[in-house]
């Protein structure tokens, strides 16, 4: 009886014997010489060789770029705290060393102290700058803070 | 080897991605008949046969590192021993023609056939191309109707299409309708 129904009936594509058959049908199979099976062996060794290769070359080049990003962080970070040191170092005296400074020679060292003495001696006009304890007048506590820093910074040097 | 056997296609793959040539050998052993019986299939030539097995595996081994399984190996193998089978045939001069290489040779029948065979031999010599490939996909080279669409790269619709016909015309065949009996 011809099936009027246009659906693909999914049974029929279950049908072993219809598959065994169409199997049966074709051609005998192609029999492969042992040659190519050693061959396809060297090919199959040389496959497994160059994947090997592809992945080490490829963790190599990872592990490159990973040192060479270190590298470059490295250099970037000590540049930056060089150049931090640097300018550091450039910086002005703080405004206690320069007030100390009373001769203005650059540097607080001892003679700052006697010549702060001298004048307190002499009873010379002081500027107020050397109030340098705060206590609203220059006094001998103010010589003693420039000698405290002049022995406090060996040579005097600022 | 024997581990190797006993291995999904899964985790040869994945082995073979690992550099196990082990894993490359097994997959070669586990399709190569399946690839050189689809390869004269297709060139009707043993010895290009032999030349498309070896061709389609060189293909295939060139995928890894980085092969992704993504349906059945014979999915993705198919369409490489079919372009390869009518490239050869076009080398060898045994094309003259888009229709000739595209054509999938109708099997013959074996020497000893049973005449049942030798009559379904015949009628498959007369299915269009297009049917008889996808009635051979899914009854001699077992791959489910998703897969063979994508195997060939056509619509699933156009899979159950010519199925439908290829078996309706098995069906209306009085030496094949026994096949569609109870």
């Amino acid at each position: 009886m011809e099936s009027t129904n246009r659906q693909l009936d999914m049974h029929d594509l279950e049908s072993d014997r219809l598959a065994a058959d169409l199997k049966g049908a074709m051609e005998a199979p192609v029999e492969v010489p042992s040659h190519i099976d050693e061959e396809m062996r060297s090919l199959a060794q040389s496959s497994a060789a160059r994947v090997v290769l592809r992945r080490t070359a490829r963790w190599r080049w990872t592990w490159t770029a990973v040192a060479a990003a270190a590298a470059v962080l490295l250099v970037v970070g000590l540049w930056h705290t060089q150049d931090r040191a640097t300018r550091r170092s450039a910086t002005p005296p703080a405004p206690a060393a320069r007030l100390e400074d009373i001769d203005g020679s650059g540097a607080v060292d001892i003679l700052d102290a006697f010549l702060l003495a001298r004048r307190i001696e002499r009873r010379t006009a002081a500027d107020s700058r050397w109030d340098l304890n705060g206590d609203g007048k220059v006094t001998q506590a103010d010589v003693d803070r420039i000698a405290l820093i002049a022995v406090s910074l060996g040579r005097g040097k600022s | 080897m024997a581990e190797a056997d006993r291995q999904s296609d899964e985790q040869l793959i994945a082995c073979a991605n690992s550099g196990d040539a082990e894993a490359f050998e097994a997959l070669y052993a586990r399709y190569r008949d399946w690839v050189v019986g689809l390869a004269y299939r297709f060139t009707r030539n043993r010895d290009d046969a032999l030349d498309v097995l070896q061709e389609t595996f060189i293909y295939f081994f060139g995928k890894f590192p980085g092969f992704e399984l993504t349906a059945q190996l014979k999915t993705f193998l198919y369409p490489a021993v079919k372009n390869l089978s009518i490239r050869r045939r076009r080398k060898a001069g045994r094309f003259t023609g888009l229709g000739d290489a595209e054509e999938a040779i109708p099997a013959k029948p074996s020497e000893n056939a049973e005449a049942a065979r030798s009559e379904l031999a015949a009628l498959l010599e007369s299915l269009p191309e297009g049917e008889r490939e996808v009635l051979l996909l899914r009854f001699v080279d077992g791959l489910k109707l998703e897969e063979i669409s994508q195997a060939l790269e056509i619509p699933l619709g156009t899979v159950k299409s010519r199925l439908h016909n290829a078996l309706g015309r098995l069906r209306d065949d009085p030496g094949t309708r026994k096949y569609f009996e109870p």
